[in-house]
């Protein structure tokens, strides 16, 4: 008997439970709430202090510096476009200073895993390029960016990366008997970045 | 419709000023060029580098001379053309110094040299110094002086002393209120002359020139007029400012630039070249009557302040621009601007203005001479980014392949 009554509670406490399911209407949409870390429109301003490394002058230039501002703006939750204006140095070693002024637009994708996003860029533009009062302008920019950022806020991000730039110079006049009609100088940096994303 | 031609103006507008203003100089291969500099051992502003034959101190021989502000020498033998090894040269006049104490400087800043001869080759060296003093609370040029070197004892003679007159509304320069000297630099000894240029009358307008021989002594005042400028009778009195003189078929002729000739040491000049304003000249010595006219002439970039001839060009220093390079043939007869088959470029450059351009064997072509130069600063630091530390005496060593720091 003391089985019984056990048994009956039980199946009194779970029916209701059934009771409120075959309450819900069947025709009711499920609402579905998935974060996307990026999506179109949104925007972000970055901020990069870099390493510049001279990859092709030998002995003849050392390793320098460059900061970066950038603005770019998402067209779909993978991929943004934008520009970025950098100046960056580097010490020769006659003792002057090179120094460049990159002004590139480009295009981003930028894949994510969990808080963590992995921008990887194609840019192209112009450039001021000057050493010893010489002065190169317009001249073309290449460059390609990858980098790592962890979404500490929602409107910040923190990340290293690095840019590969390839800057092109072809010559004219009396300069080609002397020097040719082409050089370029090669570039990759270390950065540490900041974005603001907005 | 509007909004879209104004955007098109807008683009147009700004594709044409950046093409409008684009250069496209080798800033990546001239990099490439760059040397490690030596440290500088002669600084400052330098205006002469002459030949000197004579005794000096207790050798007889072939001599470079310069000046900084004070007097440095080296053998013109070839074994000494390497760097550091010019020497402060004993028993110059006192050198200027600052005093602390008293707020004002003394002693004598030498601002040019000159080297003058006769034709059995016998040289005098003379050397132009300024002093200064302080009125009211400003440090101010005094005098001007003129120094000889003696041959029998090495030592300095003042000859000749001249207050200097500053225009009015006018920033002094060494040179401007004209008394200066300078040289035909000639490399045989015997056909080395010196001048000294001295302005006459109430503004100094008329310019007398006077040269300077082992004789040359006005430290007699009764040998000086009213003005303070010497009785002697004079090569030439003139309006014309002239600055510096060849010396060309046994004759020496005037040029308001810079001049030059292609004579060696052991062959007389078949060409005279010089500058007026930011014109090249030359001509041929056998078409040289009583003045120098020209046959042929090259623009170059500025005003030039230098010239060394070689075998093969002709180096030449424009007013604040990188240094340029005319050919010539074997007779003698530049061509055009050609390029450097050295680092010249990456060193001897704009901002700074090429002073004084040296070579010491113009029987050789200019990668296998040993070539001087000297650079100076027009302007501060920060306007014209240039550095002070670069300022002073350059070499190029065939032994060393470079241009560089002396």
């Amino acid at each position: 008997m003391k089985r019984f009554l056990i048994i009956v509670a039980i199946v009194a406490l779970t029916v209701p439970l059934f009771a409120q399911e075959q309450d819900i209407p069947e025709s009711e949409p499920v609402t579905e709430f998935i974060y996307d870390m990026n999506g179109p429109g949104d925007q972000y301003i970055k901020l990069a202090l870099m390493a510049f490394f001279p990859l092709n002058f030998s002995d003849q230039m050392y390793v320098g510096g460059a900061i970066q501002i950038g603005y770019h703006r998402f067209l779909t939750k993978w991929f943004a476009i934008g520009g970025d204006f950098m100046a960056c140095y580097n010490a020769t070693r006659g003792k002057n200073i090179f120094y460049a002024l990159p002004l590139t637009v480009g295009m981003t994708f930028v894949p994510t895993i969990g808080k963590f996003e992995i921008p990887l860029s194609l840019n192209v533009g112009m450039a001021f390029e000057s050493s010893q009062n010489n002065k190169y302008f317009p001249g073309l920019v290449l460059s390609a960016d990858a980098g790592v950022f962890y979404r500490a806020m929602e409107n910040w991000s923190f990340g290293i990366g690095t840019t590969f730039m390839y800057l092109p110079q072809w010559y004219s006049g009396n300069d080609v008997a002397r020097y040719g009609n082409y050089d370029f100088g090669l570039f990759i940096t270390a950065a540490a970045m900041a974005r603001y994303h907005f | 419709m509007k909004r879209t031609i104004k955007q098109a103006i807008f683009i147009a507008t700004l594709i044409f000023s950046v093409f409008l203003s684009s250069c496209f100089n080798p800033v990546i291969t001239m990099i490439r060029e760059e040397v490690d500099l030596e440290d500088a051992v002669i600084n400052g502003n330098i205006n002469s580098i002459v030949r000197y034959t004579g005794q000096y101190g207790s050798g007889y021989g072939d001599y470079l001379f310069m000046q900084n502000g004070y007097i440095a020498y080296k053998s013109s033998a070839s074994e000494k053309q390497t760097h550091g090894e010019w020497q402060d040269a004993p028993y110059v006049p006192p050198v200027l110094e600052y005093d602390d104490y008293l707020d004002t400087f003394y002693g004598t800043q030498i601002i040019k040299l000159a080297v003058g001869g006769d034709n059995s080759g016998n040289n005098t060296l003379f050397a132009l110094g300024i002093n200064y003093k302080t009125d009211t609370g400003s440090t101010v040029p005094a005098d001007k002086i003129l120094y000889k070197l003696t041959n029998e004892n090495p030592h300095w003679k003042e000859i000749y002393r001249r207050p200097v007159n500053i225009p009015e509304n006018s920033n002094f320069t060494q040179f401007e209120d004209n008394f200066t000297i300078f040289c035909t630099n000639s490399p045989n000894p015997a056909h080395r002359r010196a001048f000294a240029r001295i302005g006459t009358g109430e503004n100094r307008l008329t310019q007398k020139y006077f040269e300077l021989t082992q004789g040359t002594d006005w430290s007699d005042k009764s040998k000086l007029d009213d003005y303070g400028v010497p009785i002697e009778s004079t090569i030439v009195s003139t309006s014309e400012t002239y600055n510096s003189v060849v010396f060309i078929n046994g004759k020496v002729f005037f040029t308001s630039g810079v001049g030059g000739t292609n004579e060696t040491a052991s062959t007389p000049a078949t060409y005279a070249y010089w500058s007026n304003g930011e014109m090249f000249h030359w001509c041929e010595a056998g078409s040289i009557s009583d003045k120098l006219e020209p046959q042929g002439s090259i623009k170059v970039a500025a005003n030039l302040y230098s010239m060394a001839v070689n075998k093969d060009s002709i180096i030449v220093g424009p007013y604040r621009l990188t240094v340029q390079r005319i050919g010539i043939e074997k007779t003698g007869k530049p061509t055009e601007i050609i390029n450097f088959e050295t680092n010249i470029t990456s060193q001897l450059r704009n901002p700074y203005t090429t002073n004084v351009l040296f070579a010491l064997d113009p029987a050789k072509n200019e990668k296998d001479n040993v070539i001087y130069a000297a650079l100076v600063l027009s302007g501060s630091e920060g306007a014209t980014s240039g550095s002070i530390q670069s300022v002073g005496l350059w070499s190029y060593y065939p032994s060393r392949g470079n241009w560089n720091r002396e």
